[in-house]
């Protein structure tokens, strides 16, 4: 059986659910931003997948790109908030984190 | 469909894709962050591969530099960082299982009856060769503001992350 787009769908839908339990379970900050990175590839496996069989066209990259793009610039504000926490807290747990004021 | 001999390019996807899979299950069920961080790197890398395997190499590139060389660095950095409070911990707590994982096989079971019930096309167009001159012309063109907006973002980026991640010296500890 050929490789059809349905197989990358269904691996980008398997990447998506492992991000978003992995979201669920961690209590680490950065452990949470993992999970984030997962979901926004299986998002961008579905892009590329669905423009390369026929579905919009060079488009689909197009997108990808410019997710790839936010997702750096996602990691380097969030990461910068969790030592910022840090700094302040001397913890990256979640759960612990409950104050938007010192 | 018939059952045909496997060519190169259909096992390359399934070596891929267990190779994908597998490191995302590193990620998100290994107890240490540093190895869920390097299970982050192979899935960057096997889903690079995967993009190279649909034909779509400025995809793959971007997702090496940008991905493997500059927001995988920086994860390292921020997990190297915070290393000291994970030691004092057993490990790298995780909670809510019990829930989860459950809601994450239902939410999987749901998802997997909506592909496979839907009629997706199954054949691939044809390759057009190098995408990169595609896609320069539609972000230089139709996609020209998205493209001006995102420079913006990413300056804007750049002065935040360096606004909120500096150490700020609270009055009393300024002397």
């Amino acid at each position: 059986m050929h490789v059809t787009l349905t197989h990358f769908v269904v691996l980008a839908a398997v990447l998506f659910v492992l991000g978003l339990i992995n979201l669920a379970t961690r209590k680490n900050a950065i452990g949470v931003l993992l999970g984030v990175e997962l979901i926004l590839n299986a998002a961008n496996v579905n892009l590329v997948a669905f423009s390369r069989y026929g579905v919009g066209g060079i488009e689909g990259h197009a997108f990808a790109v410019m997710v790839i793009a936010l997702a750096a610039a996602e990691t380097v504000v969030a990461l910068a908030i969790v030592l910022s926490i840090f700094h302040h807290y001397r913890t990256v747990d979640v759960d612990q984190v409950s104050r938007m004021k010192l | 469909m018939m059952m045909d001999a496997l060519t190169l390019k259909d096992a390359l996807f399934w070596a891929f894709a267990i190779l994908t899979v597998g490191f995302g299950l590193m990620v998100t069920f290994h107890r240490s962050l540093v190895h869920a961080t390097l299970g982050l790197l192979g899935t960057l890398l096997s889903v690079a591969c995967l993009y190279g395997l649909m034909d779509a190499d400025f995809v793959a590139v971007t997702q090496i530099v940008v991905y493997v060389g500059g927001v995988l660095i920086l994860f390292l950095f921020g997990v190297f960082l915070t290393k000291r409070i994970e030691d004092i911990k057993v490990s790298n707590q995780s909670v809510n299982w019990v829930v989860a994982v459950p809601a994450g096989l239902v939410l999987l079971g749901v998802l997997l009856y909506a592909i496979l019930s839907s009629p997706l096309p199954t054949a691939p167009v044809d390759a057009t060769g190098p995408t990169t001159s595609g896609i320069g012309d539609l972000f230089l063109s139709r996609y020209l503001l998205p493209f001006e907006i995102i420079s913006v973002v990413l300056l804007a980026v750049l002065l935040g992350a360096l606004l909120v991640a500096r150490r700020e010296l609270k009055p009393e500890e300024r002397d």
